[in-house]
């Protein structure tokens, strides 16, 4: 149980239901976030766009609201210096002029006629009467004396060289109203002898403070503000009181070292017009600045908008975009696991089921899946598989019982069959004449070879070697069967061809399958050495002489026996000598191939009989045995190999003769 | 296996091997013949190198068959080994074995 569960926590991190869900999130953000930042790139620019056409619309507005307050400005000292050329006047009907202009215009602080010296009065230096608002109504002052030569100021010599109305920088005035503000100088002349002469300057006065209260009541969004800049770049108006006068765009510029807002202010006192983004030299937050040109006053107006609360609305638009889709992935998240996990859940079962099966348990309970989809087809082809499986391997387990049983049946047939093969040697220790070995090697556990000796009487020994087509079972119940008939039917004084012809009348009854069975068999007499034989279709055996001349016996022709009732058998004679050994072998021997495939042969037999020095039966046979095994090595047995060995060592009287 | 008719002889030429493997193939080849009534066979052993005792029975087996149903049997060109074993095993007594296919086809008209 506990494998089980360590299983499911380790895949984990591997599972379908999470690298699913992984992938379809990330293809999801992806999208998310490249739609987000497009949309918020170009609903940038939409409101940069909207920004700009707005900042100019507030610009032109307000400059055009500024102008027009200035020209009103410039009307009075305009008419005034136009009646002052035209008409004769007297000093109260200038001071009266002079005063009904700063009463009849708001806007005007003070304005004076500035004469020439000794313009007005041949006895005056200075005459400039000056009417100027205070906290109680309207002040008079008299501008000019020592202290205060009017004639060398800007608003007087400037507009007497340019002979035409000119408004000056802003300056701070002690001689009149002690406050700052700007003139607007006209120059009159009067047209005496013949040629026009100078006589002075008609002047009207604006207080900035005046002017920077129609700027501050420029709203742009909630922080943004407005200002001025006079033709040098020096601050006119400004919500900072301390840069008024003290600082001008440049200084600005200069102190912070960006080289851009010093390019701005450039083309701002050029009359340039335009919209751009300022970071904090000039302003604390990153900003934009709409600017453009008071033509009449020769100043610009500079309109901030900080950039945040320009873009106030589409960020709050972009974040809460943002938290949507980013609640929308997570929530995403959750359903993209659950769908996966529902599909992989059956997987999961099915997998640890697998796992059970694998260690045998084909018992195990397969959770029947009914959903329609591929998940609900596997679980059923798997329970399928299981199924026959089980089977399988219960069919399995009986064939491999059946076979057990088969093989230990044959084990107990090789070794009724072996034990039918006489195994005692010497076979017949008091017969001294005669000295017989044999050795059977059958391919598979039961055999097709046969090999049989007994005594008919006293002085005849019969043997036999015989091969029987094919192998395994079916050649050895035909082995059994030829070799009981053998021994039932020889006897002594019947001849080997007889024996031959009786069993094979038997054996041809009732044989359909046309098994056959090759014989040699003869019958020696130990009191002489003489031997007669017969044989049925068997390799002829080899003699040994007591010299070592190995020779063939010449056997007579004969058919194998079970093929033809009616076939004939002959037999033949021959004398053994005492020493001569007669070797009987089936061709498992002759055709036993090495892994060259080449057969032990014949000649390779004869030569190894020929070389081995030995004399005894046993020792003969088992250095064939040997020889043979050494040329087959490793090779495997196709047919049985049975060598029979019978030697004639001579009759008791030769024994004694030679001891 | 290669089978081939000569007018009303059908000759089957025997494999390189003729042992315990390829006997079954020969035995339902010439049982399928003899089924299908074919009065004379004649096997073909220019090829055959090797032959055991169960290549033996089945030309025993389909001899007999024939002889039964009233056809014949033949055999040719043995190699010199096969020949052998057939002489040794005295079935070259009762099969009819000739040297050449053409003799065999000459002696069956």
């Amino acid at each position: 149980m506990n494998s089980m569960v360590t299983v499911r926590k380790k895949d984990k991190k591997g599972s379908l239901a999470f690298k699913l869900s992984c992938f379809i999130l990330a293809g999801v953000v992806i999208v998310f976030l490249t739609a987000f930042f497009y949309n918020y790139h170009y609903s940038r620019k939409i409101v940069m766009e909207n920004v700009e056409a707005n900042a100019r619309n507030l610009a032109h507005a307000t400059v055009n609201k500024i102008e027009s307050l200035l020209q009103g400005v410039e009307k009075i000292p305009r008419y005034i210096a136009f009646s002052l050329e035209r008409k004769d006047y007297t000093r109260e009907d200038l001071m009266e002029m002079i005063k009904n202009g700063v009463i009849a215009s708001t806007e005007i602080f003070g304005s004076t006629v500035a004469f020439e010296p000794y313009a007005f009065d041949p006895r005056l230096l200075y005459f400039a009467p000056y009417y100027y608002k205070d906290e109680d109504g309207i002040e008079f002052c008299s501008l000019g004396r020592d202290s205060y030569r009017y004639f060398y100021r800007d608003w007087y010599l400037i507009p007497r060289e340019l002979k035409r109305p000119v408004w000056s920088e802003p300056y701070y005035d002690e001689g009149g109203g002690n406050i700052i503000m700007a003139t607007y100088s006209v120059p009159f002349s009067r047209f005496l002898n013949g040629e026009s002469q100078f006589m002075g300057v008609v002047t009207a006065d604006i207080s900035l403070d005046w002017l920077m209260n129609i700027i501050s009541g420029v709203s742009v969004y909630r922080s943004g503000y407005a200002f001025l800049i006079s033709q040098n770049g020096v601050f006119v108006t400004h919500p900072d009181k301390e840069l008024i006068m003290h600082e001008s765009i440049f200084s600005i510029a200069e102190a912070a070292g960006d080289a851009g807002l010093r390019e701005t202010g450039r083309d701002m006192i050029r009359g340039g017009e335009g919209f751009v983004s300022l970071k904090s030299a000039l302003t604390v937050r990153d900003s934009w600045m709409y600017y453009a040109y008071l033509p009449s006053v020769g100043w610009s107006i500079g309109i901030i908008f900080p950039e945040d609360e320009l873009f106030a609305d589409v960020r709050e638009l972009n974040r809460e975009v943002l938290i949507i889709g980013s609640v929308g992935v997570v929530f995403l998240f959750f359903i993209v696991i659950l769908i996966a996990s529902s599909i992989t859940k059956p997987l999961r079962i099915l997998a640890i089921e697998t796992a059970e099966i694998a260690r045998g348990n084909l018992d195990i309970q397969v959770p029947l899946i009914k959903s329609k989809d591929e998940v609900g087809e596997l679980s059923r082809s798997f329970g399928n598989m299981r199924t026959a499986l089980k089977e399988y391997i219960a069919h399995l387990a009986e064939t491999t019982a059946a076979k057990e049983r088969i093989e230990s049946e044959l084990k107990i047939a090789r070794r009724i069959q072996m034990s039918f093969l006489p195994k005692k040697f010497p076979p017949f220790p008091e017969k001294r004449e005669i000295d017989i070995y044999a050795m059977i090697e059958p391919a598979k556990e039961v055999g097709g070879d046969l090999y049989d000796f007994f005594l008919l009487n006293e002085d005849h020994v019969f043997f036999t070697i015989g091969d029987v087509s094919e192998k395994g079972v079916p050649a050895a119940l035909f082995m059994a069967v030829t070799k009981t008939l053998m021994k039932g039917i020889a006897a002594y004084g019947i001849e080997p061809s007889d024996l031959l012809v009786k069993v094979n009348q038997e054996l041809c009854k009732e044989n359909e399958s046309m098994m056959f069975v090759t014989v040699f068999c003869g019958i020696l007499d130990c009191r002489t050495g003489n031997l007669t034989f017969s044989n049925a279709g068997h390799n002829p055996p080899l003699i040994i002489h007591a010299d070592g001349k190995v020779e063939w016996l010449h056997v007579p022709k004969g058919l194998v026996l079970g093929v033809m009732e009616d076939a004939e058998y002959k037999s033949e004679r021959t004398v053994l000598h005492a020493g001569d050994t007669i070797f009987l072998y089936t061709d498992g021997v002759t055709e036993a191939v090495n892994s060259e495939k080449h057969v032990y042969s014949e000649e390779r037999l004869i030569r190894s009989l020929q070389e081995s020095n030995v004399t005894k039966t046993e020792l003969i046979v088992k250095t064939v045995m040997q020889s043979l095994k050494d040329f087959t090595g490793d090779e495997p047995q196709y047919d049985d190999i049975t060598i029979v060995s019978v030697q004639f060592k001579g009759t008791v009287e030769d024994e004694s003769v030679t001891t | 296996m290669d089978i081939k008719k000569h007018g009303n002889v059908t000759i089957v030429t025997i494999p390189e091997r003729f042992d315990a493997h390829s006997s079954r193939d020969v035995e339902n080849v010439l049982q399928k013949l003899i089924d299908k009534g074919s009065k004379a066979v004649l096997c073909n052993f220019k090829q055959t190198e090797y032959i055991s005792s169960a290549g033996l029975r089945v030309l025993l087996a389909a001899m007999k068959t024939l002889k039964k149903s009233g056809g014949h049997f033949y055999l040719c060109s043995t190699s010199s080994f096969v020949q052998e074993v057939l002489e040794t095993s005295g079935l070259a007594s009762i099969l009819k074995i000739f040297l050449t296919e053409k003799d065999a086809l000459e002696h069956i008209r």
